[in-house]
């Protein structure tokens, strides 16, 4: 099960003909999964909202393209996919390297607190950081669009497989970063007081 | 980082994304493997980090951002379609009465006249009045 939901090939058509019911149907359920999928790949809150909309209204302008040949969660994540790869190549032709790393801090304002989860939230992010490009985008687009292996294929053109092994490592890599932070592989877990 | 052959299978547990069997499988693995164990515990952390970011950064007004841009875009059709037709009427208005000026001052008879005769004829053949028909002259020489 992916982060987007099938959709009847008729309720498609009713919005690709300009049906304002099906139109706005598609847009709520749509908007979250294609949010997160440009947070997952910009990790950038407030680049990603704007590649969304526009994400967005890519999709509904060429739902006539639609064939049914693949899932529409996968189609719409391809469609997603292009924009916000088109975005990153022209944020780094023009060298902007403003982009804030993703995290919750970014997010959320910072309490001075310094509690044990607080910490753990830190070193956790810390650990994500030092990730390859390519594994910490694997794991954002898993755990954070919440993307199945198949929609994650889709969206960066290989095979379910090769989503499954990457992910592998990047998780793995994940662990590998955690322990010589100095957290012990077997440690207790400390999420559950996040 | 572990040696597990069976570590995949302990993050697709994770994932959800093995059968029932498997995934009581791999449970009975883990109670057994401290590695599978231990990346199970890591992929749990890893989750609930995830899912606070995903609470934390939430699209608030996305979906109404999106549905007023398609407002504004179907405004905007309407718009154009408008700003083109406007044009287009005067254009016709314009050319209508340069022709009737012009066709005035031939020799022929003049398509106002044309029209107004027409118009007699049915008229007579309903019953009408030579005043109105005088009056309808009158106006169709003013175009
Ligand atoms: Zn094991």
């Amino acid at each position: 099960m992916g982060a987007i939901p099938d959709f009847p090939p008729e309720k498609l058509e009713l919005a690709a003909s300009g049906d304002s019911a099906a139109t706005e149907e598609l847009v709520r359920a749509l908007s979250a999964p294609v949010y997160y999928f440009c947070l997952a790949i910009l990790k950038n809150g407030e680049q990603a909202e704007d590649a969304a909309q526009e994400a967005l209204l890519k999709v509904l302008s060429s739902l006539v393209s639609f064939k049914g040949k693949s899932a529409f969660g996968s189609w719409v994540y391809s469609v997603a996919s292009n924009h916000c790869l088109d975005l990153a190549r022209k944020n780094s032709r023009r060298r902007e390297t403003s982009l804030e790393e993703l995290s919750l801090s970014g997010f959320e304002p910072c309490d001075g607190s310094d509690s044990e989860a607080a910490a753990a939230r830190h070193s956790l992010e810390a650990a994500l950081a030092e990730l390859s490009e390519e594994h910490r985008t694997v794991i954002n687009l898993r755990e954070l669009a919440g993307m199945s292996y198949g929609e994650i294929a889709a969206a960066t053109s290989c095979s379910e497989g090769t989503v499954k092994s990457r992910l592998f490592r990047a998780r793995e890599e994940l662990r590998r970063v955690l322990a010589a932070r100095g957290e012990k592989p077997d440690a207790e877990p400390v999420a559950k007081e996040l | 980082m572990g040696n597990c052959s069976e570590l995949e299978k302990a993050y697709m547990f994770g994932d959800g994304e093995l059968p029932p069997e498997e995934a009581a499988a791999a449970i009975a693995h883990a109670a057994s493997c401290p590695d599978c164990a231990a990346a199970m515990e890591t992929h749990e952390r890893v989750k609930t980090y995830f899912s606070l970011l995903r609470q934390a950064a939430r699209p608030v007004g996305l979906e109404a951002s999106v549905k007023y841009a398609l407002r504004a875009a179907a405004e905007e059709d309407i718009g154009i379609l408008w700003r083109a037709m406007v044009p287009a009427g005067a254009l016709a208005f314009a050319t209508l009465g340069c022709w009737l000026l012009l066709d005035s001052w031939t020799d022929q008879q003049p398509l106002s006249d044309m029209i107004v005769d027409r118009g007699s004829a049915i008229y007579e053949v309903i019953g009408g009045t030579d005043d109105l028909l005088r009056q309808l002259k009158l106006e169709g020489q003013d175009l």
